[in-house]
């Protein structure tokens, strides 16, 4: 059980990367869900967005921008996974 | 056929429906507490989506939503921005509390914290906790239920009928069936919540105004601000940006926190699974859009409702709809109450005999007697909540803040338990303790808090502080024992 716990040198950056970019997204959602980049950016009536104000639409932006960041990153960790010997049964991202 | 009669029909269609689904798969699991409480640890994906999806969605939405959205515009919003992030902490602590779960045998919750922390009394502090904050939760769903059956007859049920009618339904699969009751009958209610709520609330704004558009133009003519965040206050009073940014914030942490919802890690097939039901969440929460829709659409309607929870049956009963269409809004809103209060009356009982009983005392019960007494407990706790409900049925959503207050300072804990080494017993629980006394007391004295921020914001600040600082200055009970815990937490099933 334990050598699944090891990634190669090669994996991990790119792991290390995903991990990275996808903390990077929780943060700026954040910030853009609440004050401050929600009041400064988000908060207006118009445009319209599909009879939507915008101040509704940029927080329906950001639960599908989420849906993206979410199955980026599990794809991301995947791969990774599917690339260790041994680990590839199962996966649905064979390389 | 008069209308009360076609929309109890529609009810009634939809109820058998749920008896449907919840008894049939009673045969599928062990004759065990695992079995009743985990469904032996092997639901898949399809499962794991709606009993997550529709568990968390509840009469508040269905009621509550459009409340707010009528009364206090764009500070409604919060309710959709919490959800984004909302379910991601599960993502890393999910599948570590399967690990531990499926190689300690947990079911619960705070089974897991007991047990990392080698102090069974955590267990029942915990206990007590979650039935404190279930209660409510479960009035408030019974409540919804109630007015839900007394517009669909027009008055004809009060609701003391109402709820024993629809809670009994309730009653019937969750006995037979455990969790895959719950789950089974969460598949079709979800599917239920998500087709009437897209359903109406693209209807009635076209209805009203003409289409979703014209809708908002027409609120943004009369009162520009109503669409701006932070919007407004119970009172009509402009919110301020600290307290709608705090909401949002306490509410992301809360939520994973929820025992009921927390302890399905412990029934999912895989870790796959389990992450497949945090990535796919984002489509369930989508479906609030037009909940608030249909809050919007009522915006201006006269003659006006009396009371904000009373927007969405005042809006269906003054526009002499078709009956078959208000009896479809009921059972959309009844599978809401159902899909949560299930779950709720489940895991609470679950809790009660697991952590109250079995582990906070260290007893011995066999599989078979134990599910017998959750059973039992299960049964208990709907009747008790419905005798609650007819008496002291207080506002809807006065109950919600009140639930969520010391569930959300359970959040430290669970992350201490599963990734801090260092973490011990005597800090977990100070830290807890400190936690709920600050949250709950500047609850009940707003004006004590130096900025305006969320009461649970102070409360989480102070329980993380005491939570760090008691445990550097503890010793753990057991070293070896939290080292092995936090090994097979981090070992990962390859899926």
């Amino acid at each position: 059980m334990a050598e699944r716990r090891d990634a190669s040198p090669l994996e991990r950056p790119r792991q290390r990367l995903a991990h990275l970019l996808f903390a990077g997204f929780c943060l700026t959602a954040l910030a853009g869900l609440i004050w401050p980049a929600y009041a400064w950016l988000g908060n207006r009536v118009k445009p319209y967005i599909l009879g939507l104000p915008f101040s509704m639409a940029w927080i329906v932006g950001w639960i599908l921008a989420s849906f993206v960041a979410l199955v980026l990153y599990e794809r991301a960790l995947r791969r990774d996974l599917a690339l260790r010997p041994g680990l590839a049964r199962g996966s649905s991202h064979p390389k | 056929m008069n209308n009360q009669t076609v929309a109890l029909l529609v009810i009634a269609v939809y109820l058998a429906a749920c008896l449907w689904a919840g008894l049939r798969p009673s045969k599928d699991q062990s004759d065990s507490a695992t079995g009743f409480i985990a469904g032996d640890r092997a639901l898949g994906p399809l499962l794991m989506y709606f009993i997550t999806g529709a568990t968390i969605f509840s009469a508040f939405t269905f009621l509550g939503m459009p409340g707010w959205a009528w009364s206090r515009g764009a500070s409604s919003f919060y309710i959709l921005s919490y959800g984004v992030l909302g379910f991601v902490p599960f993502l890393f602590l999910g599948p570590r509390a399967a690990r531990v779960g499926k190689h300690y045998g947990f079911v619960t919750q705070a089974e897991m914290i007991a047990r990392r922390f080698s102090a069974p009394y955590l267990a029942l502090i915990l206990a007590l906790i979650t039935l404190i904050a279930f209660v409510p939760y479960i009035v408030l769903q019974m409540r919804g239920a109630g007015v839900l059956m007394r517009l669909a007859s027009g008055g004809a049920l009060n609701d003391a009928q109402g709820i024993a009618i629809v809670y009994g339904v309730v009653a019937v699969y969750v006995l037979k069936s455990g969790v895959l009751g719950v789950g089974w009958t969460n598949v079709l209610q979800g599917v239920f919540m998500l087709v009437l709520a897209w359903g109406l609330g693209l209807y009635l704004p076209s209805l009203l105004h003409g289409g979703i558009g014209p809708m908002f133009e027409k609120i943004a003519a009369a009162d520009p601000d109503f669409l701006l965040a932070p919007g407004r206050t119970k009172s009509g009073t402009p919110w301020n940006w600290a307290e709608y940014s705090s909401f949002v914030l306490v509410s992301m942490i809360g939520f994973t926190c929820w025992p009921h919802l927390f302890m399905k890690a412990f029934s999912a097939r895989d870790e796959r699974t389990l992450r497949k039901s945090v990535i796919l969440y984002p489509s369930f929460l989508l479906f609030q859009v037009p909940i608030l829709l249909l809050g919007f659409a009522a915006v201006g309607f006269q003659p006006a409702p009396r009371d904000e929870q009373d927007v969405l049956p005042h809006l269906l009963l003054s526009l002499d709809l078709p009956a078959i269409v208000v009896g479809l809004f009921c059972a959309g809103g009844l599978a809401a109450s159902m899909s949560t209060g299930d779950a709720l009356a489940h895991g609470g009982a679950s809790i009660a005999i697991r952590d109250g009983w079995v582990t906070a005392f260290g007893k011995k019960l066999s599989p078979h007697r134990e599910r017998t007494l959750v059973r039992w407990m299960v049964a208990l706790l709907l009747v008790g909540c419905w005798l609650a409900t007819i008496r002291y049925g207080t506002r809807i959503v006065d109950l919600l803040v009140f639930a969520y207050g010391p569930i959300t300072q359970i959040g430290p804990v669970l992350v201490a338990a599963l990734l801090w080494r260092r973490a011990t017993a005597k800090g977990a629980c100070a830290g807890l303790i400190c936690g709920i006394v600050i949250s709950l007391w500047l609850t009940i004295a707003p004006e004590l808090r130096p900025w305006p921020l969320h009461a649970g914001l102070y409360g989480l600040t102070a329980n993380v502080l005491v939570l760090v600082l008691v445990s550097l200055a503890t010793q753990s009970r057991n070293p070896k024992a939290d080292e092995e815990f936090l090994a097979i937490a981090a070992r990962s099933d390859g899926t």
